[in-house]
């Protein structure tokens, strides 16, 4: 019961963790906790059943959503955020602007696809594998195994790539690298894009998870994402997937040993507590500044 | 005239920081700035490149008016800037910073001969090269913002303070290397509150109070005026 609990739990935070990445990538460059990040992750997912039910196959149809969905994280910033920073206002300014296009976001959701939940295909349903009386699905192993590549697929590009090398270096002293002939807010774009990928990457593995997908699954799972990025150490990869995992796994044990009622608040006492002995988080730098 | 600078006004909200400044560097020359604190030496580098947007007035580089453009297409037109306070990507490594240096740059082989020229101008950083620069002393990154300066393989180069809270050995050695970097071609405008060390260096000087150009001529005329002696070099 309990490792089974265990497992569960992996696959779900493996969706948390992606659902993270995004928070921190935007968050280690502008220093701005993006709240429309969980709303993003709900566009996602509805995009890629859209886009599925065109019937011009399941990969395509998922390309086609994560694309969009990089495009809107762009556009985002580029219509609501860019000006703010040109016009250097306080950081409080952006934060509320996130959490106003969060609703944005949500609500054109609901006006062009309905409000209602609706049923999206089990994409890696192939059956389950039975090791002594724990049962793992597809859609578990499935979940871990994309996630687990699209965080080295991250990994790789800020640590190994040159666009990387730009992200790491806007994110340590916007200006000198303005001036070294980096153009801060084309990375700016390319790190919303990023995000938006992974969220709907998220989208499509959480959704298939539990077959369900509805405009306002963003707002908890954006949460508890969130969560999962400050647990971790927010502007840290390992330290997002780290937080997933643990949010996850916290998760689907509340829910089995606590009862289901307490299954959303768990990550959140955690957070706390986790914030008291560590505030900058499992992974976090310490004297991370803004210069 | 490489560089070319005409009645350039610039505000920082009220305060009108340049009040028309005219001013031009030739191809070659060692250029100094001196004046003392807020007397807008710094904006006027920040104006030049983009940083900061001029009201009114042109900047004028290799005949083409770049006048407010983005500090990020700077290095593309062969200007360069080492700004003030270093400004070093201090969780990056010596190396990362200048490859940084050099983004604008996609061919490996000139980026290798960016590196070799760097290590060669200061050895230091190349003993330091995988460690981050915010562990090196004051001076190695300044010589490290210098070399990334470099790494764009520029024709000029702006050089905003590099002794400031330097010991004096680094200091010397700092201005042996302006003069060697200027042997191999490139033209420096260097800003200086060390004018001792910069009316020696340079080919000719810009004195700046308040905005304006108040002196300009050969750095020597300049060193020796008996107004300057007394306000600049601690003389008379």
């Amino acid at each position: 019961m309990l490792i089974q609990q265990v497992f569960n739990g992996l696959a779900l935070g493996m969706g948390y963790a992606l659902i993270a990445v995004g928070y921190s990538l935007v968050f280690g460059i502008l220093r701005l906790v993006n709240f429309s990040h969980g709303s993003i992750y709900a566009f996602g997912a509805e995009m890629a059943m859209v886009f599925i039910g065109f019937q011009f196959g399941i990969v395509p149809g998922i390309i086609a959503a994560m694309v969009l969905t990089g495009i809107l994280g762009v556009c985002i910033d580029k219509v609501a955020l860019e000006p703010l920073r040109k016009k250097k206002s306080m950081p409080i300014a952006s934060l509320i602007t996130t959490i106003g296009i969060s609703n944005i976001v949500t609500q054109l959701l609901i006006v062009s696809l309905g409000s209602e939940k609706r049923n999206f295909p089990a994409l890696f349903n192939f059956g389950s594998i039975q090791i002594g009386n724990i049962a793992v699905s597809s859609t578990q192993i499935m979940m871990c195994v994309v996630s687990l590549a699209l965080m080295m697929v991250l990994v790789f590009i800020v640590y190994k790539t040159k666009i990387g090398l730009a992200m790491r270096a806007s994110e340590q002293n916007a200006k000198a690298a303005n001036m070294m002939g980096i153009n801060v807010n084309f990375v700016i774009s390319f790190t919303f894009f990023l995000a938006g990928v992974s969220a709907t990457i998220a989208g499509v593995l959480v959704g298939s998870y539990y077959q369900i997908v509805y405009p306002n699954m963003g707002y908890m799972a954006g949460l508890k994402a969130f969560a999962a990025a400050v647990l971790g150490g927010i502007g840290s990869l390992p330290g997002a997937l780290l937080g997933g995992l643990i949010v996850g796994v916290s998760e689907s044990m509340a829910a089995t040993f606590l009862g289901s009622t307490y299954r959303d608040s768990i990550a959140f006492i955690i957070l706390i507590i986790v914030l008291i002995v560590r505030p900058h988080g499992l992974f976090g730098r310490k004297g991370i500044t803004k210069v | 005239m490489m560089l070319e600078i005409s009645n350039l006004h610039t505000y920082y909200g009220a305060i009108h920081a340049l009040k028309g400044i005219d001013m031009s560097v030739e191809k070659g020359e060692i250029v100094s700035l001196i004046g003392s604190n807020g007397a807008g030496k710094t904006t006027l580098l920040n104006t030049i490149v983009g940083v900061t947007n001029a009201k009114s007035g042109k900047v004028v580089f290799e005949g083409k008016d770049i006048t407010n453009s983005p500090p990020y297409t700077m290095t593309k037109m062969k200007i360069s800037i080492s700004p003030e306070g270093r400004e070093v990507f201090p969780e990056l490594t010596v190396e990362e910073n200048l490859r940084i240096g050099a983004y604008i740059i996609n061919d490996k082989k000139t980026i290798e001969t960016g590196y070799e020229r760097v290590y060669q101008l200061f050895p230091r950083l190349k003993e330091r090269f995988r460690q981050q620069a915010g562990t090196l002393s004051g001076g190695e990154q300044q010589m490290l913002a210098v070399g990334r300066a470099l790494m764009s393989n520029p024709d000029l180069l702006l050089l905003d303070e590099p002794s400031l809270g330097l010991a004096p050995n680094f200091v010397v050695m700092i201005f042996d290397m302006i003069k060697e970097i200027n042997k191999q071609g490139v033209t420096i405008l260097l800003i200086e509150q060390n004018a001792n060390m910069a009316l020696s260096t340079s080919d000719r000087a810009y004195v700046i109070e308040n905005g304006v150009v108040t002196m300009s001529g050969k750095a020597a005329d300049i060193a020796s005026d008996p107004g300057i002696k007394k306000a600049y070099l601690g003389m008379g």
